[in-house]
């Protein structure tokens, strides 16, 4: 059953990707929110770290998650709780520190995006959906995926003939 | 993470988002047209039209042609792939971190299930 109103349809502004868990609702939204849990699985590539993580976990809060690559590189996710409804739904704005390489807050890059991850039970499992999206509130994303999906095709199809 | 933004990506978004633009560009997609009959369609002024056509210039997403007097307009397929470049990256990162998100809900739990099974 489908829980809540959402607009499920990806376009060139937002990615949304689902995956079944084995774990119960309550766990999985524990473990994608505390700092200490984020510090033992975030990893986007093989050889990350997370040497430095912090999530004020309410509307308005703001997190901070500092990743780092074995050359030393580092890559520092900033943003702040738009909703936090425990343990279904969080909604928080994602941007970039210029630097990262601080133990505090840097300058961001100011090109905040989207992120919605919803915790849905299903039994004892939990499906999980995670949307990224360019626009930073969800009604300017969803009017612009409705819009969008009307010449999504016919624009996929000329840039694959132009494109090459 | 320089990778991730891009300022004519960010025109491409900002022209997207009006739907008189939109509908603009799904004309184009079945071919070029002159300023002329693309504006037909559409409730607005010639001049309003135009506007419109130069922030889809400005955005990379149509290219214009003169002949003559004759101002003709064609899709520029570039930023509708550099979009999709955006999507792929940050695919890559959250497939790779929802992967390990993953395993790590699994390890949890065969602790939290064994607590006898101290190290």
């Amino acid at each position: 059953m489908i829980m809540n109103n959402e607009v499920r349809k990806p376009d060139d502004a937002t990615l949304i990707l689902t995956r079944l868990l084995n774990a119960p609702q309550e766990l999985a939204f524990r473990a994608w929110t505390s700092s200490e849990h984020i510090q033992q699985w975030m990893q986007p590539e093989p050889g990350m770290v997370v040497p430095f993580a912090s999530m004020d976990l309410r509307v308005g809060g703001k997190f901070r998650i500092q990743m780092k690559k074995p050359d030393g590189e580092f890559f520092t996710a900033v943003g702040e709780f738009r909703e936090v409804t425990e343990p279904e739904r969080l909604v928080y704005t994602w941007d970039w520190e210029k630097d990262g390489s601080g133990e505090e807050f840097g300058e961001a890059e100011g090109k905040p995006t989207l992120v919605t991850v919803e915790f849905l039970k299903r039994g004892d499992r939990t499906e999980m959906v995670l949307t990224h999206s360019r626009f930073t509130t969800v009604a300017s994303r969803d009017s612009h995926a409705q819009g969008w999906s009307k010449i999504a095709d016919s624009f996929a199809r000329f840039a694959e003939k132009e494109g090459d | 993470m320089v990778e991730y933004r891009s300022s004519l990506l960010d025109r491409t978004f900002g022209a997207l988002a009006d739907p008189t633009r939109r509908q603009i560009l799904a004309q184009l997609a079945k071919g070029e047209e002159c300023v002329t009959d693309l504006a037909k369609p559409h409730a607005m002024s010639l001049a309003a039209v135009s506007k419109h056509l130069i922030v889809l210039e400005k955005a990379g997403l149509v290219k214009r042609r003169r002949d003559g007097r004759v101002h003709s307009l064609a899709l520029e397929a570039k930023p509708m792939k550099e979009a999709r470049a955006w999507i792929d990256r940050y695919r890559k990162f959250w497939e790779g971190n929802l992967d390990q998100f993953e395993k790590y809900l699994d390890k949890l739990q065969t602790k939290e299930t064994k607590p006898d099974d101290h190290e």
